[in-house]
């Protein structure tokens, strides 16, 4: 469904420093310059980009917006976050089991350093579930 | 891969109206309210929610923020950005188009605001 997704960023090389560790965590690639300004992400064909926004202004998240990107195993997910906590973001929700969320998911969320809150989710196996 | 995204909303059922006309223009399926009261889509192994903030203040767009869609043609985009005109969204950046993107890509592009702001891209590839 999804193409790409885009977010304003006030620092681009902090906003690098995290998303190459964030996503780094995940397997994504480092970061490349795509235009002045701009940095993005492709990994299993999603693209994920961090700018200095096209108006000038300043970066604002959205509240009530999250982007959520997909792990393969729980470990991913704790260093994802681990990771995210020691490169500028903050903790917007410890990793742990989700119960209402859809399946055997297993969270966390992060703010990065302009705010957007990010989540990243994977789903367990039977046995790590009922044992968790 | 993104397991979802997710945006605010500061009226679910003007927010359905649109967002039901641009999967519609996809061929995917009306959103469905969710236990949480947030509008739920799934579609071609994605899944888009839209929601009311749960820290009870006004949902806003992220300035800098776009959420890109794929289209499979400009057809399908150019239907995409009518509904959305049609169902409370405006346009904008450039009119629906061809653009030449980085490493001799062609795409064909189309940008919309939904009614809280939110920027949204339709893409189709057309080369690269």
């Amino acid at each position: 469904m999804f193409t790409h997704v885009m977010i304003g960023t006030n620092d681009l090389a902090a906003g690098k420093a995290f998303y190459d560790a964030v996503l780094g965590a995940l397997g994504w690639p480092e970061g490349q310059e795509f235009r002045p300004g701009t940095i993005f992400y492709s990994h299993n064909g999603a693209a994920f980009g961090i700018g200095l926004p096209a108006d000038g202004q300043g970066a604002t998240h959205g509240n009530g917006a999250t982007i959520g990107f997909r792990a393969r195993t729980r470990r991913q997910v704790d260093a994802w976050h681990a990771a995210g906590l020691v490169h500028g973001g903050s903790c917007a929700g410890e990793p742990g089991k989700r119960p209402r969320a859809p399946g055997r998911s297993y969270a966390a969320y992060l703010r990065d350093p302009t705010g957007n809150k990010i989540c990243t989710i994977c789903q367990m196996r039977r046995d790590e579930w009922d044992a968790a | 891969m993104f397991s979802h995204q997710m945006v605010g909303s500061n009226d679910i059922a003007r927010s359905k109206l649109f967002y039901d006309a641009l999967f519609a223009a996809l061929g995917g399926e009306p959103g469905v309210i969710d236990a949480k009261g947030r509008l739920v889509y799934a579609h071609n192994g994605g899944r888009f929610l839209v929601t009311l903030p749960i820290n009870g203040e006004p949902a806003t767009h992220a300035n800098g923020g776009t959420i890109g869609f794929a289209m499979a043609s400009p057809e399908q985009a150019d239907a995409w950005h009518a509904a959305g005109v049609a169902s409370g969204g405006t346009t904008c950046e450039d009119p629906p188009g061809i653009r030449q993107a980085t490493e001799g890509r062609t795409l064909y592009l189309a940008y919309l605001r939904d009614p809280d702001g939110n920027k949204l891209c339709g893409l189709h590839r057309i080369v690269g």
